[in-house]
C-alpha cells in the first residue's frame, strides 16, 4: 500500500537518477568517430602530448566577436570549436579555460 | 504499435496540418538560406552551417505543433478510452504515438537533402565535406527525436492542444537554450558553467554537427528520449 503510493508519486525520480547515472558512466567510457574529410575535429597525438605534459591551468583570451566578414565568422567559429575540442579532450574540463569577447 | 503509428501519419496526412507543418519548414529555410539578406551566397563557403544552426529554431516551433494534439485529442474527445480497450500495452500507444510524429518530421527534413546537392554543385574546388554534413544530419536526427518527445509528453498532461503546444515549446526552449543561458551567468564559477552547458542539447547538438559522432551524445540525447516518454507512459496510468 506505501510502496504503491511511493511509487505513484516518487516515481519519476528512478528514470531521472538512471538518466544521470547513464550519462556520468558515458563519460567516462567512450567512442567518437570522426566523419569530416580531413579529421578536422580529432587532436593529434602530438597535441595531445602536449597538452597531457600542461602543469598549470590555461587560459586563452580570444578577441574574435561580433559583425564579421564571413571569413572571419568562419575563423571564429572553428577557433571556438577547437578549444571546445580541447576541453572535452581534457575530462574535467578545468585545467584548460577560454573566453571569446569583443 | 505500427496500426497506432500508421494512424497518426495518416491523419497528419488527410488534414492540411502535416502538409502546412512541412510547406512552412522548407518554405523559412529556404528564404533564410538562399533569398534573404546573409544569405549563403553572402557567406561564400560551401557550408550548409547555416542552415544546421537555423534549423533547430524552427523544428522549435514546428514540432510542438505537429504533436500537440497527439494525446490532448485523444483525452478531450474521449477517445483514449477506445484506445485504452485495445490489445494494446501503454507503451505500445506511446511509441506509436512518437513515431507517428517522428516520422512526420522525418518527412519534412527529407527534402533539405535537396540543399546538400545545390550547394555541392556550386562549389568550387574540393566542394563539401560529405563526411560532415552526414554527421550534422544525424545530429538534427537526434535533435527532432529529443522535441518529438517532449512535446508528446507535453500533451499527454492536458487536454487542451494550446496548452500543450506552449508547454512544449518552452520544454524545449528551456532544454536546448536555457542550460546555455544559465551557463553565461556561473561563467567565473570555474568549471561549473561546462557542466550546466552539457545538461543542454545545444552543447550536444553542436558537437554532433560538427561532423563528429561521439558516443556521450548519442547516449545523452537516446537516454532523454527514453526518460521523457517513460514519464509519458506515467501519465497514461493516471487517466
Amino acid at each position: 500500500m506505501l510502496i504503491n503510493k511511493m511509487n505513484k508519486k516518487y516515481g519519476w525520480v528512478v528514470p531521472v537518477v538512471l538518466l544521470v547515472l547513464v550519462n556520468v558512466l558515458a563519460s567516462f567510457v567512450y567512442v567518437r568517430f570522426d566523419l569530416t574529410s580531413e579529421k578536422r575535429y580529432t587532436l593529434t597525438s602530438g597535441t595531445r602530448s602536449l597538452v597531457k605534459q600542461l602543469d598549470s591551468p590555461v587560459e586563452v583570451d580570444v578577441f574574435l566577436k561580433g559583425e564579421f566578414p564571413s571569413g572571419f565568422r568562419k575563423l571564429a567559429n572553428s577557433t571556438a570549436d577547437f578549444l571546445q575540442l580541447l576541453k572535452r579532450r581534457e575530462r574535467i574540463g578545468n585545467s584548460i579555460s577560454f573566453y571569446i569577447s569583443t | 504499435m505500427w496500426s497506432v503509428c500508421k494512424k497518426e501519419l495518416r491523419q497528419f496526412f488527410s488534414s492540411l496540418t502535416g502538409y502546412i507543418a512541412i510547406v512552412v519548414f522548407l518554405l523559412v529555410n529556404g528564404l533564410m538560406l538562399f533569398v534573404f539578406p546573409d544569405n549563403l551566397f553572402e557567406y561564400g563557403y560551401a557550408t550548409l552551417d547555416r542552415f544546421f544552426q537555423l534549423a533547430p529554431w524552427v523544428l522549435l516551433l514546428l514540432i510542438p505543433a505537429i504533436t500537440m494534439r497527439s494525446f490532448s485529442d485523444e483525452f478531450r474527445t474521449g477517445t483514449f478510452e477506445i484506445l485504452q480497450t485495445r490489445p494494446l500495452s501503454r507503451w505500445q500507444i506511446v511509441g506509436g504515438k512518437y513515431f507517428g510524429s517522428l516520422l512526420v518530421v522525418l518527412i519534412a527534413l527529407l527534402p533539405t537533402i535537396v540543399y546538400y546537392f545545390s550547394v555541392q554543385s556550386m562549389a568550387s574546388g574540393a566542394g563539401m565535406d560529405t563526411g560532415a554534413t552526414i554527421g550534422a544530419y544525424i545530429g538534427l536526427f537526434f535533435l527532432a527525436a529529443v522535441f518529438t518527445a517532449i512535446g508528446i509528453c507535453a500533451s499527454s498532461f492536458t487536454s487542451n492542444a494550446v496548452v500543450a503546444f506552449i508547454i512544449s515549446i518552452a520544454a524545449c526552449a528551456l532544454l536546448y537554450y536555457g542550460f546555455n543561458a544559465i551557463s553565461v551567468l556561473a561563467a567565473d564559477s570555474g568549471g561549473l558553467d561546462y557542466y550546466i552547458e552539457m545538461m543542454g542539447i545545444d552543447f550536444h547538438y553542436r558537437s554532433i554537427s560538427r561532423g563528429v559522432i561521439d558516443s556521450r551524445d548519442i547516449i545523452y540525447f537516446v537516454s532523454i528520449v527514453v526518460v521523457v516518454l517513460s514519464i509519458t507512459n506515467r501519465n497514461l496510468i493516471k487517466r
